[in-house]
């Protein structure tokens, strides 16, 4: 596993949460919330449709939950979820694009300070460049800094499936970063 | 255990520094999903079968309580879920041909009669309670009061509020006192399509 953000829990939180324990839960909200945000903002480039596809996953967790294998690992089944969550916020939204004519301006962005939010428009603009397959392989495996089996476990792909599109990802970062540090 | 080729570049290990900065979790946001979670305890079978799956839990002992929780499951099942076998339960029935949106929610409509109110308010897990949030309508002016929304596979607790003001659970389907709220609550079951 990927060494930059591994943190699990005491099981009995998760044990609490499965028997609908409302508090254990919060835990887990608090603790993986902003990342969860973090990582459905990279997939999908809006701040509204990453808040309502993390919701969505939370509920999701929540209701699934009884059925969670306590012997495997909480993060990569939450992920999976969420994952899900995203893709199919995907498809709602290119169904939603395809009856409402967009301009083909920027992704949304986040409110905040001009610079923030240029610094995030570069960022977005390059994740967009990106197949969302690559993008989200990128995302778990150097973001979220999850290993290859975990990532098999969130997308359902093989090893080195996901190995090709982390390389493929990269690649095509580093020649979109060239090109637009050549313009 | 990554492997020596998966370490970034500089190029890509600044990039991958950059995203790595976590947007700041909005209390607000949090707070939403714990609302909507509010009210969707689960029920007793599924805690059961939860509590069944503990690796401490013997063998014979978890078949037990899953057998157990299996026939607490079908009863509550047959006494919660609308449309369901017993004869005055209530018409929440989902229409014959029934549109899955995207997302998988399925309608229900649900259905007050009270003649002479002046407004009836869906309330609910699935509208974090919001009294105005969903509103039924009595187009024929004859006190039945319908409204139809949109719901996500799972057991949702619910009351109308009658007059912007009086808590009623649905007449037609047993109720239970909410622990959080400390009023009759009525439930719904949506099954997974």
């Amino acid at each position: 596993l990927g060494g930059l953000a591994v943190r699990e829990f005491d099981p009995d939180v998760i044990r609490r949460a499965k028997t609908g324990d409302e508090r254990a839960f919060a835990v887990l909200v608090d603790q993986y919330h902003a990342r969860c945000v973090r990582f459905a903002q990279q997939m999908l480039l809006s701040v509204e449709d990453a808040e309502e596809a993390v919701q969505d996953a939370f509920l999701r967790v929540y209701d699934a939950l009884p059925r969670f294998d306590e012997s495997l690992r909480f993060e990569p089944w939450l992920f999976r979820i969420l994952a899900n969550r995203c893709r199919t916020a995907r498809v709602r939204r290119r169904r939603r694009d395809a009856v409402v004519m967009y301009s083909d301006s920027a992704p949304e962005m986040a409110v905040g300070p001009e610079s923030d939010e240029a610094a995030q428009e570069e960022l977005w603009a390059l994740l967009e460049s990106l197949a969302a397959e690559q993008r989200e392989a990128f995302l778990l495996h150097h973001v979220e800094g999850m290993g290859y089996e975990d990532m098999a476990a969130v997308t359902g792909a093989g090893v080195s499936a996901l190995k090709m599109r982390v390389k493929r990802a990269c690649d095509v970062l580093r020649a979109r970063m060239l090109e637009v540090n050549r313009a | 255990v990554r492997d020596e080729r998966d370490v970034p570049d500089e190029v890509i290990g600044a990039l991958v520094r950059r995203l790595q900065v976590t947007p700041a979790s909005d209390p607000r946001a949090r707070a939403a999903i714990l609302a909507r979670v509010r009210g969707r305890r689960q029920a007793p079978w599924r805690t059961a079968i939860a509590m069944a799956w503990q690796p401490s839990v013997p063998l014979m002992a978890a078949a037990a309580l899953v057998v157990a929780a299996l026939g607490v499951g079908y009863v509550g099942r047959v006494l919660v879920e609308p449309g369901a076998t017993l004869a005055n339960t209530a018409e929440i029935a989902t229409p014959e041909l029934v549109p899955v949106s995207n997302d998988g929610r399925v309608p229900k409509t649900f259905v007050l009669k009270q003649p002479g109110a002046s407004s009836v308010t869906l309330v609910g897990d699935f509208n974090a309670w919001g009294e105005k949030s969903t509103v039924l309508r009595d187009p024929s002016g004859t006190g039945v009061w319908t409204v139809t929304v949109m719901l996500p596979p799972g057991r949702h607790s619910y009351a109308f509020l009658v007059n912007d003001s009086v808590w009623t659970a649905d007449p037609r389907v047993p109720s239970l006192v909410d622990a959080d709220f400390g009023r009759a609550t009525s439930v719904v079951l949506v099954p997974e399509r």
